[in-house]
């Protein structure tokens, strides 16, 4: 072992929400962390995230008069995730969402007052945070234990095992108390300088995806690509953690559902969010004019609809009823911000509208007639549409001017997939046989959303996750 | 009505210089791996263009790129927003940022079917190497009705413009016949459109044959000097009307700036800024005072 090798109790690889979760967790049980961070910014894609987080059964939806509960929210998980999705995490994610927005509550996140419907949802169950501030909030509560070690500008290479009886000698004295083949740390890089940092505990993954890899997407998604896609995230978010695991035999799931997220705006690059103007009771049309899609279904499947369509990119077409709708306390469903950016086309008539967009007048006022009339007979005959979002709100109709058009395409905000957990974060190798000393949280994890996504479960998962493999970690 | 509109990129903030293969950074402005985009000025002056057009003030809207104008990205950006004809016009390294030299080469060029256009518009900072004066430079050179630092721009009633901007204490119109020209600072009003995906796909298919005008440091005269071709026949989606390549132009030869202005011989940049005052010959015979004596005081 090198002078420069570092030791502590459990090692965390990744300084997102996930992995601050973790460091914390530990360190208000007594444990020493080293949390390593390969870029010199925290935050990952957490806090470039919509700042959503999906619980059930919280104050604020007491307060708004909203009833939710475990067993809805597991029923959404399910439903949404089209069952694709591995039940026992499910029922992981609701067992401690409760307990988790409590405990990030008095960790210093503050919660905007108001809860909204989102993707996947029956219920309002969005709950929103600035994520930038509540990765700090957690980030400052782990500082203030004195038992976080933040490493920045340190990058987690290859997970190391504990040698073999045959192995090296000098390597099994250094690390007498450690079972063989277990992991026990990462060899890292930090200016130039290989080393290695050693978990008593092992190590947990929190590396997040792998959006900034776009030939690794290409592989699992053909479909998507930086010609049809737009990728957004954090720029560490290469796959590292899970190649780094893979190499040991790691399992994964969920790979063939990445899917990009619909409502973002193709041709700016200045407000990353999408907008699911389409949740207020807009419609979706091509380039053509026509709907395409039951816009009421996960905005990952929106998406890929959406992609499937003529230049990757379709249009989220409403009036000013949806518009004054919005929410500007919801990123997502924040149509004035649009609109104040620029991004939201106007016009006082369908046929202006069309003329703006570039699509068929005559064939856009027919696409907006027919939905109207669906509308009013209780059933659109096209596509299926019951509600505004999932299987919540009453439809409405497209019929007071001014109207509006949001240009729309899918972008790939995060993998939703990744590595092979059991319920207690414990990462699974090919054979479904736990991997000892080593677990994983955030979206590095694969198997909560299945086919689709609720809205706020991946930056739910990150925190609940990450607490849960502390706790599974801790008691190894 | 003819709206002419004269872009020059700036180099992209969100991306690093590249180094010259030489190391030595004079030779940068010859470089051709440095991506551009266009100014906020830049594009105020183009969504004004678009937005005439859009509300019938004119039939036509033509758009030449200079600084940038090798930049086949930069070029796509403009040809996605659909002006009905787009130029490029790239000065040698050592003439960036040189108003005479524009004034000499950009003129006959707008000129083309043998009329000014109608309203000529440019950014009020013509790309990194412009500290403001090359719009009135030309416009003084072309003898052309100037108005400096406009934000919206308004077909007139019997003709001309009026143009808007802010002044001091209270925001002016200010009314000019045709042609003119003005040059355009930006505000939310004329926050430039963003191209629909369609056009963008359809800009991505253009080919753009880039030909230097002009490798050598004396002026020459003045030749249309980058041809930009769509690689399908051009439709109303496209820009209409593309420039012909220049059949004998020759290879650009590397220019540095030292060899163009030694920095060392310029008085502009040492000096605090000077504004001067009175009729266009006072501030003239100033300006010469000025530069002929750097220490002067201020």
């Amino acid at each position: 072992m090198s002078n420069s090798d570092l030791h502590t109790t459990l090692v965390v690889v990744g300084a997102g929400m996930a992995g601050f979760a973790t460091a914390l967790q530990a360190a208000q049980a007594g444990h020493d962390v080293i949390l390593l961070e390969k870029l010199e910014e925290t935050g990952g894609s957490s806090a470039m995230s919509g700042g959503c987080l999906a619980f059930a059964g919280t104050d604020l939806q007491a307060a708004d008069g909203v009833e939710d509960s475990s067993e809805l929210l597991f029923k959404d998980l399910r439903e949404v995730g089209k069952f694709e999705n591995d039940e026992n995490l499910v029922r992981a994610y609701v067992d401690n969402q409760l307990d988790t927005y409590e405990w990030m509550k008095q960790a210093g996140v503050q919660f905007g007052p108001h809860v909204e419907t989102s993707s996947g949802q029956s219920v309002p169950r969005v709950h929103n945070v600035d994520p930038a501030d509540a990765v700090r909030a957690l980030a400052a509560a782990a500082k203030r234990t004195g038992r976080v070690q933040l490493m920045t500008g340190t990058q987690a290479l290859r997970l190391v095992r504990a040698p073999s009886a045959s192995s090296d000698a000098g390597d099994s004295n250094e690390l007498g108390d450690a079972r063989e083949g277990r992991v026990i740390g990462v060899v890292a890089h930090r200016d130039g300088v290989p080393f290695k940092i050693l978990g008593s505990h092992g190590v947990v993954l929190t590396s997040g995806g792998f959006v900034q890899n776009a030939e690794l997407i290409h592989r699992y998604a053909p479909q998507y690509n930086e010609d049809t896609a737009v990728f957004i995230g954090g720029a560490g978010n290469t796959g590292d953690g899970l190649k780094m695991a893979q190499q040991l035999g790691a399992d994964c799931r969920d790979m063939l559902y990445i899917k990009g997220t619909y409502g973002k705006h193709p041709t700016d690059d200045t407000n990353h969010h999408s907008l699911l103007a389409v949740y207020k009771g807009a419609i979706a049309v091509n380039q053509d004019g026509k709907r395409y899609v039951d816009e009421s279904i996960s905005y990952k499947l929106l998406g890929d609809a959406c992609i499937q369509q003529p230049y990757s990119a379709t249009f989220q077409i409403f009036d000013q009823a949806i518009f004054d709708s919005g929410d500007n306390q919801t990123r997502i469903l924040d149509i004035e911000r649009r609109h104040e950016e620029g991004l939201v086309i106007q016009a006082d008539t369908l046929e202006a509208l069309a003329e703006l967009i570039e699509v068929p007048a005559a064939v856009l006022v027919d696409t907006v007639a027919t939905y109207n009339r669906d509308v009013d007979a209780g059933h659109d005959a096209e596509f299926g549409r019951a509600h505004l979002v999932h299987q919540h709100g009453k439809l409405v109709k497209i019929e007071t001017g001014p109207f509006y058009a949001y240009p729309s395409t899918a972008a790939v905000y995060g993998t939703y997939c990744g590595l092979c957990v059991d319920a207690a974060m414990r990462v699974l190798d090919v054979y479904g046989e736990s991997i000892a000393g080593l677990y994983a949280a955030g979206e590095v994890v694969g198997g909560l959303h299945g086919a689709a996504y609720m809205t706020g479960s991946a930056l739910g998962k990150a925190a609940i996750f990450g607490r849960i493999a502390a706790r599974t970690a801790l008691a190894g | 009505m003819h709206i002419a509109v004269l872009l020059a990129g700036v180099a992209d903030p969100r991306k690093p210089l590249p180094r010259p293969a030489s190391g030595d950074w004079r030779e940068l402005p010859c470089s051709d791996a440095i991506s551009y985009k266009l100014s906020p000025f830049d594009e105020a002056a183009l969504e004004i263009a678009l937005k005439l057009r859009d509300q019938g003030a004119a039939a036509r809207v033509t758009v030449v790129v200079t600084d940038g104008a090798l930049d086949n990205a930069l070029l796509r950006s403009v040809a996605a927003l659909k002006p009905d004809r787009l130029l490029g016009l790239s000065p040698p390294a050592g003439q960036r940022g040189s108003a005479a030299w524009l004034a000499r080469h950009a003129g006959d060029l707008l000129r083309a079917d043998g009329a000014w256009p109608d309203l000529v518009l440019i950014g009020r900072e013509h790309g990194d190497l412009d500290d403001g004066m090359t719009p009135a430079y030309l416009a003084e050179s072309w003898r052309l009705p100037f108005v400096n630092l406009a934000l919206q721009v308004q077909a007139g009633i019997s003709g001309g413009w009026a143009l808007l901007r802010s002044g001091a204490r209270q925001d002016e119109s200010l009314q000019v016949p045709a042609p003119a020209m003005a040059s355009i600072s930006n505000d939310k009003s004329n926050r430039l459109r963003h191209p629909l995906m369609k056009n963008v796909a359809m800009a991505k298919q253009f080919k753009f044959e880039q030909v230097t005008p002009d490798a050598g440091l004396a002026a020459t005269p003045a030749t249309p000097a980058t041809s930009a071709t769509p690689a399908t026949p051009a439709t109303s989606a496209t820009p209409a009307t593309f420039a012909s390549p220049a059949p004998s132009a020759a290879p650009a030869r590397p220019v540095t700036l030292v060899q163009a202005a030694p920095c060392s011989s310029s008085a502009r940049g040492a000096q605090a800024c000077h504004m001067f005052t009175g009729s266009v010959e006072e501030q003239a015979a100033a300006l010469v005072a000025y530069l002929r004596a750097p220490t002067i005081d201020h």
